[in-house]
């Protein structure tokens, strides 16, 4: 009878002749302290061309078409040709306005550029804020145009080199040989 | 050594570096005979056109060892 037997079973961690080594042991400590972690691998992410570019990024911000009512309030305060003049020193067509806010100004002068009634204090005053406003309004221009020289024009990234996987079919025809005729080989 | 077009590609067996390299099929079938000789063409009609060209010059010569017909075939089916 025929019997297949495998090898031998032998329990490593009973067995009188082994011993565990670490590897660590023999290991002097002058190599521990000269251990140096490696360098850091470059980062092979494709750098966003609009992230780091920032005439491109500030183009993608949309451009400010309104104006804010906090600034609007301010150029009317600035704007003023006597600012610590009270409205009592103005003369009867202005002193018989109230006193407004910043706010209710502003809708008396959109109404003044309505009406381009001009040679008034607040036609004064109008003129003054359109002047402001003219200017920022330019200044506004510029800077988006200086924003928006070009369209953001991305990069196409490089086509793979196909040579090596190329292969040209050849024929040969073969004239003296121990075969002739026409053959093809790659 | 036979060329009929300057354009193709000539090559005969004897180099030195020869058996360094693999061997296609038809380098096999030159290797060993003395004035072996293969023309490669990229197309297929110039190939034709070239072995019957060849062959109707006289110039088609199969050259044969012993052991060779055990390995290529018979003789008389070793011209096209």
């Amino acid at each position: 009878m025929l019997r297949i037997v495998g090898p031998p079973v032998i329990n490593y961690a009973t067995h009188p002749n082994y011993v565990q080594h670490s590897g660590e042991e023999n290991a002097p400590a002058c190599l521990e302290s000269q251990r140096v972690s490696p360098p850091p691998r470059p980062s092979y992410k494709r750098e966003d061309p609009i992230a780091i570019n920032p005439v491109i990024r500030n183009s993608r911000q949309p451009l400010k078409t309104w104006i804010d009512p906090l600034f609007l309030e301010e150029l009317i305060a600035s704007s003023r040709p006597f600012p610590d003049a009270d409205l009592h020193a103005l003369p009867e067509s202005s002193q018989q306005l109230p006193s407004k806010s910043a706010s209710q100004e502003t809708a008396a002068l959109n109404v003044n550029i309505d009406t381009h009634k001009l040679g008034t204090v607040n036609d004064v005053k109008t003129q003054t804020v359109m002047d402001g406003l003219a200017h920022s309004f330019q200044g506004l221009s510029t800077a988006g145009s200086s924003q928006h020289p070009q369209p953001p024009t991305l990069v196409a990234p490089p086509s793979p080199h196909t040579s090596y996987t190329r292969q040209k079919k050849k024929f040969y025809s073969v004239t003296v040989g121990k075969r002739c005729g026409v053959f093809s080989d790659w | 050594m036979y060329s009929l077009t300057g354009k193709s590609l000539v090559f005969t067996l004897f180099r030195s570096n020869c058996s360094q390299k693999s061997r296609s099929f038809v380098q096999t079938l030159v290797s060993g005979v003395s004035g072996g000789l293969a023309t490669g063409f990229k197309r297929y009609d110039d190939a034709v056109a070239d072995y019957f060209e060849a062959k109707a010059r006289g110039l088609v010569t199969v050259v044969r060892q012993p052991g060779d017909d055990d390995i290529f075939g018979p003789r008389s089916e070793a011209e096209l």
